[in-house]
């Protein structure tokens, strides 16, 4: 079961959508419009769905603005099937992309997706090293807490299993393939975009200039190689 | 590549070589004509003064007495390299040797004081004069008067280095002129090229499409026509591509907004019509059955809506790729999985196939195609993938009875359906024609066959 904060104007989709959940076992909370203050409801919740045609502030806004403050995973839950929307959607910080109408049961698929790879991962703690620096980038993986010139970043999720994925294998070029089984896990088909999208994110969070970045580089027509001695 | 003023067929190189063989016909006409009559300036002023001379020497022995006409006697009046000839004898060997003395020119010394020459070589001129000597020994009474010719070979001092003197100052004349006029065709040719290159330049940047680009029309008079032809050509050109441009936008917006107002309604629709079949079990019979149809077409309307807006965003340009190197052989496993296939389908390919593909489109291709096997074919289904040079080959094979050879083109159009008894039972008529879209994005090709009672579709996809 999980606590689903449910961010949808039109009352008829809200409903359905909601009865469908509800019928699954999940918790919705629903709110008409993006004015609200979030913050209770935020606590309250393990996961946001939110529609992007919103009165008041827009979608993205609002995922930019829930990502301020909190790494809760968002799905985002559209009628816009436009590739230039889900790209803006993944770069506003949404863990997912669905476009309407969704199937109750392909949504609840994709909600406990989402909610598995935010769970933190627990991982043998033998195998792992001390933390590791590359540069000023402090990374702790027994933790999962990435630090920059010595102050904590917050990262959500999925962008944690980005960034571990990548320092891994720093100098190997990792296919977008490649990353997505490793940060997702499970298949998108078709959604390498969404690896694109969150490497954007990544660096405008560990990068010192985004747009000249040093530790993600890109490999044109492969993917993406973490520089380990950047320069 | 060579610069273009290094190539032969430029207009640059082209008229600095006209210029140059222009400079190099004029002036080396003149300098050949000049040199002809200089040479033979320096000739007749060479001639004019050796015979002069000759002739001053022989005269001012004229009349002279001389004991005897002997050898010895002669030797004392006639310059050593005079040969000295008395009545066909010759009393004096000098330089012109007297079998050398052609007869014309001997027989021409008969009268006294009458000079005689000819030219020899370029270097040397042979002259003879006759003049009357007195005899002191002869008898009185006898021949005191006696006729006596001097003849004598002497050089042209100095022509041959005059002459080299004034080729030197030809040739250097000549190569100055053939510079300077290098020089000024390349600017002269530079100058006339100017607006051309700027015409060139103004294409390049048109067709790298800066549309903003236009020529100053108050250039070359020559050129003034075209650069109007020009300005014009681009600004046609302009105004298409912005009315194109906003057609483009205006169709996007269309199909996001249909997009978003179909959607709308199926998103409230298909969890309802979920809950509907859910519920089935429970609910009598008539109901039951509403309920069953009401969750069957919104499920047929959801698909439908999903195939035309797919439909509709091709036709509008608006269906663009996003290319990643796909192992097809893995991205075909999970095709096949996750529609629960792997086990009514038998698949059949190498270790893997890597190809530049858009993975979503390509898991859409191989679901029309197997998902059409499964629906209208008989079983065993079979999905077979090889390359071939250049291409990834997917084949999808299915048992049943086939399509109609009359059918097999025709099946790829939009909303056709061959079987007419399915009616409006399965699909949307569709789903081969986004197929096709897709393959085609992907600069693909797509055909049906029948192979020994098999339909077999083929797909070849670019491998990059």
């Amino acid at each position: 079961m999980v606590n689903i904060l449910f961010i949808e104007d039109d009352p008829a989709v809200a409903e359905a959508i909601m009865l469908g959940l509800n019928r699954l076992g999940h918790t919705v909370s629903h709110r008409p419009d993006g004015n609200t203050d979030f913050d209770d409801a935020l606590l309250a919740a393990d996961l946001v769905l939110l529609d992007l045609g919103l009165p008041g502030a827009d979608g993205y806004e609002i995922c930019r603005r829930i990502r301020t403050r909190s790494a809760i995973p968002i799905i985002i839950l559209t009628a816009r099937s436009d590739d230039i929307d889900t790209v803006a959607g993944l770069e506003a910080g949404a863990d997912d992309y669905v476009v309407k109408p969704a199937s109750p049961r392909v949504l609840d698929a994709r909600i406990k997706a989402v909610v598995r790879r935010s769970a933190p991962t627990t991982p043998p703690t033998e195998t792992l090293p001390a933390a590791e620096t590359f540069g000023d980038l402090k990374i702790d993986r027994a933790s999962l807490k990435i630090h920059k010139a010595g102050a904590q970043l917050t990262l959500t999720p999925t962008e944690i299993r980005l960034i571990l994925a990548l320092t891994q294998n720093p100098g190997l070029v990792l296919s977008r393939q490649q990353l997505l089984s490793a940060a997702w896990d499970q298949e998108y088909l078709g959604d390498s975009r969404i690896v694109d999208a969150a490497v954007q994110r990544l660096r405008s969070k560990i990068e010192d200039d985004p747009a000249e970045p040093t530790f993600i580089e890109t490999v044109r027509g492969f993917g993406y190689r973490f520089n380990s001695q950047p320069r | 590549m060579k610069p273009t003023w290094l190539r032969v067929d430029g207009l640059r190189t082209r008229l600095v070589l006209v210029f140059i063989a222009i400079v190099v016909i004029i002036a080396g006409a003149t300098a050949g004509a000049v040199s002809l009559m200089a040479r033979s300036w320096i000739y007749s002023n060479a001639q004019d003064v050796a015979t002069a001379q000759f002739r001053d020497e022989v005269l001012s022995l004229n009349g002279e007495h001389v004991d005897g006409i002997t050898p010895t006697s002669m030797a004392s009046v006639f310059p050593d390299d005079m040969t000295v000839i008395v009545d066909g004898d010759v009393v004096q060997l000098g330089s012109a040797n007297p079998s050398a003395i052609p007869p014309s020119f001997s027989n021409g010394l008969v009268s006294p004081k009458l000079l005689r020459f000819e030219r020899l070589d370029s270097e040397h001129i042979m002259l003879g004069l006759s003049i009357n000597l007195t005899d002191t020994s002869s008898a009185p009474g006898g021949k005191d008067q006696t006729l006596v010719s001097a003849v004598a070979i002497r050089p042209l001092v100095g022509v041959q280095d005059k002459f080299d003197n004034l080729l030197g100052v030809v040739a250097l004349t000549l190569t100055l002129g053939v510079l300077v006029s290098g020089l000024l065709g390349f600017w002269i040719a530079s100058t006339l090229v100017r607006p051309l290159k700027r015409l060139d330049d103004a294409a390049s940047r048109a067709a790298d499409g800066d549309l903003s680009v236009r020529l100053p029309e108050d250039g070359v008079a020559e050129l003034a026509q075209l650069t109007t032809t020009f300005n014009n050509m681009v600004a046609r050109n302009e105004a298409v591509i912005n009315e194109l441009k906003e057609s483009e936008e205006q169709s996007r917006r269309f199909v996001a907004d249909v997009s978003h107002e179909l959607r709308t309604p199926l998103a409230a629709l298909v969890p309802v019509s979920e809950i509907l079949s859910e519920e089935i079990p429970n609910l009598p019979p008539d109901t039951a059955t509403a309920a069953r149809i009401v969750s069957s077409e919104i499920t047929k309307l959801t698909r439908l809506v999903e195939d035309l807006i797919e439909m509709s965003r091709h036709d509008s340009q608006q269906a663009r790729l996003v290319l990643d190197n796909i192992d097809l052989v893995s991205l075909t496993e999970r095709t096949l999985e996750s529609r629960g296939w792997s086990d009514i389908v038998e698949l059949s390919a190498p270790q893997n196939i890597s190809a530049r593909v858009d993975s979503r489109r390509i898991d859409i291709v191989l679901a029309n195609l197997v998902g059409n096997a499964l629906r209208h074919g008989s079983p065993p289904v079979r999905v077979e993938l090889s390359t071939e040079p250049g291409y990834a080959v997917i084949h999808v094979i299915d048992h049943g009875p086939g399509i109609s050879p009359e059918y097999r083109q025709a099946i790829f159009r939009r909303f056709f359906k061959v079987d007419t008894a399915r009616g409006r039972s399965e699909g949307s008529g569709l789903g081969l024609s986004l197929t096709v879209e897709n393959v085609r994005l992907h600069g693909g090709s797509i055909d049906v066959d029948q192979v020994d009672g098999r339909t077999v579709f083929t797909v070849r996809l670019p491998l990059n």
